[in-house]
C-alpha cells in the first residue's frame, strides 16, 4: 500500500477517533451546568481543556464565580465544538478527518465516505446558538454516534488489509493517549482536590463508557482504586487502556514488516506500552508517573510508525 | 412541464425539435415524460441531482483560505438523447482521427516525413512550446502517444464538428459518469425504455487499455493514477479513476527513480511501477526533462520512459497535436496517413502568423472567435459578436504584437438542447466530450461530457466560465 494512503488513512482514523473522544467530553460536562457547582464545573473545564493538552479562549480559565462560570460555559463549549482556529474542537478534527478521507477516498468504501461527508456538511451547517436552544447534550451525543457510524461501516465494508488495519491503528493509539491523558488529569485533580475524585473517577468511567459495566460488576459505590484499574487495565472493557493497546499491537501485526529498522522498533514499542499498562500499572504505586510513561511511549510509537511506514528514507 | 414557449430558430440546431415544431423521432419518449412531469416535480428532481453532487463530495475544489472550497458543477437533469446511427457516425469519426494524431505524433517526434512533404509547415511544429525536442527519437509502447483523448464536438445544422481535441490530460469523465448516475436513478422507467448504452464500465476499459501499454516485459502491470496533488481542481477525478481501477493515487512525492525504473513508496519499502496515467501536465512532469522549477514532477521520469522501463500514459509531447495552430492542419493529416477524406469537419481556421489570415481576422473582427494559440478553459478569447468596440481595439493591439499567438474562427450557431430554468425548459448551447481510449485497439464509450452554457445565449460551455452539465443518452437502437 502507498505509504501517503496509508498515512492519510491513519490520520483520518485518528482525527475521527479524537472528535468522538470530545464529543463524550462535552457529554459530560454539558449536563453538569444545569446543577453541578460552579466549582465543579470550573474543575470539568480545567479537565477537559488540561486533558486536550489546549488552553482555553483567553489564554486561562477565570476562577469560578456566579457571574460569569455559566456565561462561560457558552464560549468554552463553542471553542470546543465549533471553532475553526482550535485545533482542539470537533469542527476541526472532524474536518481533518474528513479531510483525509477526501483524499484516501479510493482507499474507504463508498458507505463510509457518504456517511462521514454527509455529518460533516451537517455539522457544518450547524452553529452553537443552535445547539445550545435545547439539551446541547443531545448533540453531542448524536455527533458521536454517527462518527461512531463511520466506524462500524468500515467495519463492516472495507477487506481486511493494511487500508483497514491504519485506520484502526491510528483510532487505537488515539484512544491511548486521549484515555491516558484523560485519566492523568483525574489523577492530578484527584491530589489537588481530594474532595472531587470520586466525582472525576464518575466522570471517566462514563467518558470511557464504562459506568455500567462497572455497576454490573463492581455494584453501584464506585470505588476510586478498582475503577481506576478498570479503565486502565481490564480487557474485557472494551474501552480500557489494557485493550487498546493490545488493538494497537494486533493492527501492528496486521500491516506487516515496514521498510526499516525501525519495523522491529514498531513491534518493539508496541510491546512495551502493552506492558506499561499489563503488568506495569498494577506493579507501579506512582499511577501518575506510569501514566506519564504510557502517554510518552504511546507517543513515541506514533513517531517510530512515521518512520517505519509513512516518511521512510528511501535510500 | 410546458414547452410552449419554448424558442426554436431556423439557424440553430435543436437536438429536441425539428425547425418545423415538431420532435425528432428518437426524442420522443423523453418529450412525452417531460410533458407529463409538472415543474415542480422537475424541480425537485433537479434538486436531487445537485444534491446527489454534493453528498458524493462530486466536486471542484477551490483552495485559498484555510479549507478548500468545494463547488459543485452545476448539472441539468434533462437528458441529451443521441441516436444510434448518430453515435455511429460520432465513433468512427474520432476512431479516425485518434488514428491519424498517434501517427502524426510518432512522425514528427522521428522521421518528420510530413514536414519534409510540406504538408505541415515544421516552423509551426518547431514554434509550439508543447513540442518537446529532447523526445526526438522516442517511440512510445505500441506507438500509442495518445491513450486518452477526449474530443469536444459541437453541432451546426451542418452536422458534427470537432472544436478541438485534448490530448494531454483531459478531463470531465467523473461527471460524465457521475451525471449517469444521477439522472438514471431519476428517470427510471424512461432509461430502461429507451434503451440506453452504459457508460459505467469506462474504469474498466481504461484499465485494459492501460494494461495494454505497459512496457513488454511487465506480466501483471503496477498502474498508478499521478495527480498534482489534492489542490487541482480535478482531483476528484484523479481519485475516481484510481478507485475504478484499483489503482494507487500517486503524486510526485511518491515516486522514485532508480536505475531507469519508477518505484512509488509503499508503506513495506519501493514498489517497481510499470504504467503511470498521468493527470499531470507536461511542465511539471520532470525537472530534468521540462521546466527544472517542477516541484510536482519527478526527477528521471522521461528518461525511464524513454528506456521503456515505464508507459507515461498519455506520452509527452502530445500537446503538440492539439495546439490551436495545428488543429487547422489536422484533416490533411488525416489523408497523409490514412489516405481518407476526415469524417468528423473541422471548423474553418485562420493562422494569424499568415498575413493573409492576419489581415482577414483584423478586418471582421466583429464576426469571429478569436483564441490565443495556448489557451484553454475558455479564458483570453475574444466572441466578436459578443464583445464591444473597445473590445476588440485592445485585441486587434494583441493580435499584432504577437501574431503567432492567435487564430480565429467563425462564430458557430452550435446546437441547444432543452435545459430546466426555474421549472420550465428553456434552449441551452451544449457540447459533448467523449472520450477515446487506444491501447491495442481504439475504444469509445458511448457516452460524453456533455457540457452546457446554462446562460441564456451564452456560448462558453467551460465550467471554469459558469458552464454546466447534463447527462447524453446514446441509445441503443
Amino acid at each position: 500500500m502507498l505509504a501517503r494512503s496509508a498515512q492519510g488513512l491513519y490520520w483520518m482514523g485518528r482525527y475521527l477517533e479524537r472528535a468522538a473522544h470530545i464529543c463524550r467530553l462535552l457529554q459530560m460536562q454539558v449536563p453538569a451546568l444545569i446543577d453541578r457547582p460552579l466549582e465543579e464545573i470550573h474543575a470539568g473545564w480545567n479537565l477537559i481543556y488540561n486533558s486536550l493538552k489546549c488552553l482555553p479562549p483567553g489564554g486561562i480559565l477565570n476562577s469560578p464565580g456566579e457571574d460569569f462560570t455559566l456565561a462561560d460555559a457558552f464560549t468554552l463549549a463553542g471553542d470546543l465544538t465549533f471553532e475553526e482556529s482550535n485545533p482542539n474542537s470537533i469542527r476541526s478534527c472532524l474536518g481533518d478527518g474528513r479531510e483525509n478521507a477526501r483524499q484516501m477516498r479510493h482507499c474507504i468504501t463508498d458507505v463510509m465516505w457518504l456517511n462521514l461527508n454527509h455529518e460533516f456538511l451537517d455539522f457544518k451547517s450547524t452553529d452553537m446558538t443552535q445547539v445550545w436552544r435545547s439539551a446541547p447534550e443531545e448533540f453531542y451525543v448524536r455527533t458521536e454516534q454517527h462518527l461512531n457510524e463511520v466506524f462500524s461501516l468500515a467495519d463492516m465494508s472495507m477487506y481486511r488489509d493494511a487500508a483497514w488495519h491504519f485506520i484502526q491503528l491510528g483510532r487505537s493509539i488515539e484512544c491511548v493517549q486521549s484515555g491516558t491523558a484523560l485519566l492523568a488529569g483525574t489523577v492530578a485533580t484527584s491530589r489537588q482536590v481530594p474532595d472531587s475524585v470520586n466525582r472525576q473517577i464518575r466522570i471517566a468511567l462514563r467518558v470511557f463508557k464504562a459506568s455500567e459495566s462497572y455497576n454490573r460488576i463492581h455494584g453501584h459505590v464506585i470505588n476510586d482504586s478498582i475503577a481506576l484499574d478498570m479503565l486502565v487495565a481490564d480487557r474485557l472493557l472494551p474501552g480500557s487502556l489494557a485493550n487498546h493497546s493490545a488493538a494497537v499491537e494486533d493492527h501492528i501485526l496486521g500491516i506487516g514488516p515496514g521498510h526499516s529498522e525501525q519495523c522491529e522498533l514498531v513491534r518493539r514499542s508496541a510491546e512495551r506500552l502493552k506492558e506499561h499498562i499489563i503488568p506495569g500499572w498494577q506493579k507501579t504505586p506512582a499511577k501518575d508517573r506510569i501514566l506519564a510513561e504510557i502517554e510518552l511511549e504511546s507517543r513515541m510509537l506514533n513517531d517510530r510508525i512515521n518512520l517505519c511506514h509513512f516518511s521512510y528514507d528511501a535510500d | 412541464m410546458d414547452f410552449g414557449e419554448y424558442e426554436l430558430s431556423a439557424e440553430i440546431y435543436d437536438e429536441m425539435f425539428l425547425s418545423d415544431g415538431s420532435v425528432r423521432k428518437h426524442c420522443r419518449l423523453l418529450k412525452k415524460i417531460l410533458d407529463e412531469l409538472p415543474g415542480s416535480e422537475m424541480r425537485a428532481i433537479q434538486e436531487q441531482v445537485s444534491r446527489s453532487f454534493k453528498d458524493g463530495g462530486i466536486v471542484f475544489t477551490v483552495y485559498g483560505k484555510k479549507e478548500a472550497q468545494e463547488r459543485i458543477i452545476p448539472v441539468d437533469c434533462i437528458p441529451r438523447l443521441l441516436a444510434a446511427a448518430e453515435w455511429q457516425a460520432i465513433s468512427a469519426g474520432l476512431e479516425q482521427r485518434i488514428r491519424a494524431i498517434n501517427l502524426f505524433l510518432d512522425d514528427i517526434y522521428n522521421e518528420g516525413r510530413i514536414l519534409a512533404d510540406g504538408v505541415v509547415p515544421p516552423e509551426i511544429i518547431h514554434d509550439c512550446p508543447q513540442f518537446r525536442p529532447n523526445l526526438r527519437g522516442f517511440r512510445p509502447r505500441r506507438g500509442v502517444w495518445v491513450a486518452v483523448c477526449g474530443t469536444d464536438l459541437i453541432r451546426t445544422n451542418d452536422g458534427f464538428v470537432v472544436l478541438e481535441d485534448n490530448l494531454r490530460v483531459p478531463s470531465g469523465v467523473s461527471y460524465m459518469v457521475a451525471n449517469r448516475a444521477a439522472t438514471k436513478s431519476n428517470f427510471r422507467r424512461l432509461y430502461r425504455d429507451c434503451k440506453v448504452r452504459e457508460v459505467e464500465t469506462y474504469g474498466q476499459i481504461l484499465l485494459q487499455t492501460l494494461s495494454e501499454l505497459a512496457p513488454e516485459n511487465a506480466m501483471d502491470p503496477e498502474i498508478v493514477v499521478m495527480t498534482p496533488g489534492v489542490f487541482n481542481s480535478a482531483f476528484y477525478e484523479h481519485m475516481y479513476l484510481a478507485r475504478e481501477m484499483g489503482a494507487s493515487l500517486v503524486e510526485g512525492r511518491d515516486l522514485v527513480v532508480r536505475n531507469d525504473h519508477v518505484y512509488m513508496r509503499n508503506v513495506a519499502g519501493l514498489k517497481r511501477v510499470d504504467v503511470i496515467y498521468r493527470r499531470i501536465d507536461d511542465d511539471f512532469l520532470d525537472p530534468d526533462a521540462f521546466r527544472r522549477d517542477s516541484l510536482l514532477g519527478v526527477p528521471g521520469i522521461v528518461d525511464a520512459a524513454k528506456k521503456g522501463n515505464v508507459s507515461l500514459v498519455n506520452a509527452p509531447g502530445t500537446g503538440v497535436a492539439d495546439d490551436k495552430s495545428v488543429y487547422s492542419f489536422i484533416p490533411d493529416v488525416i489523408r497523409y496517413y490514412l489516405s481518407e477524406e476526415p469524417l468528423i469537419a473541422g471548423v474553418q481556421t485562420w493562422c494569424c502568423r499568415r498575413p493573409e489570415d492576419l489581415e482577414y481576422t483584423l478586418d471582421n473582427l466583429a464576426d469571429l472567435v478569436v483564441k490565443r494559440v495556448g489557451g484553454s478553459g475558455g479564458y483570453g478569447m475574444l466572441i466578436g459578436p459578443a464583445s464591444t468596440p473597445g473590445e476588440r481595439e485592445e485585441y486587434a493591439r494583441e493580435i499584432r504584437k504577437d501574431p503567432a499567438d492567435f487564430i480565429s474562427q467563425p462564430t458557430l450557431e452550435f446546437s441547444r438542447a432543452p435545459c430546466l430554468i426555474d421549472e420550465t425548459p428553456e434552449p441551452r448551447h451544449v457540447d459533448l466530450r467523449p472520450f477515446v481510449l487506444t491501447g491495442m485497439e481504439t475504444r469509445i464509450v458511448p457516452g460524453a461530457f456533455c457540457r452546457v452554457a446554462l446562460e441564456r445565449g451564452n456560448l462558453v460551455v467551460n465550467s471554469s466560465q459558469g458552464g454546466g452539465g447534463k447527462d447524453l443518452w446514446v441509445l441503443s437502437d
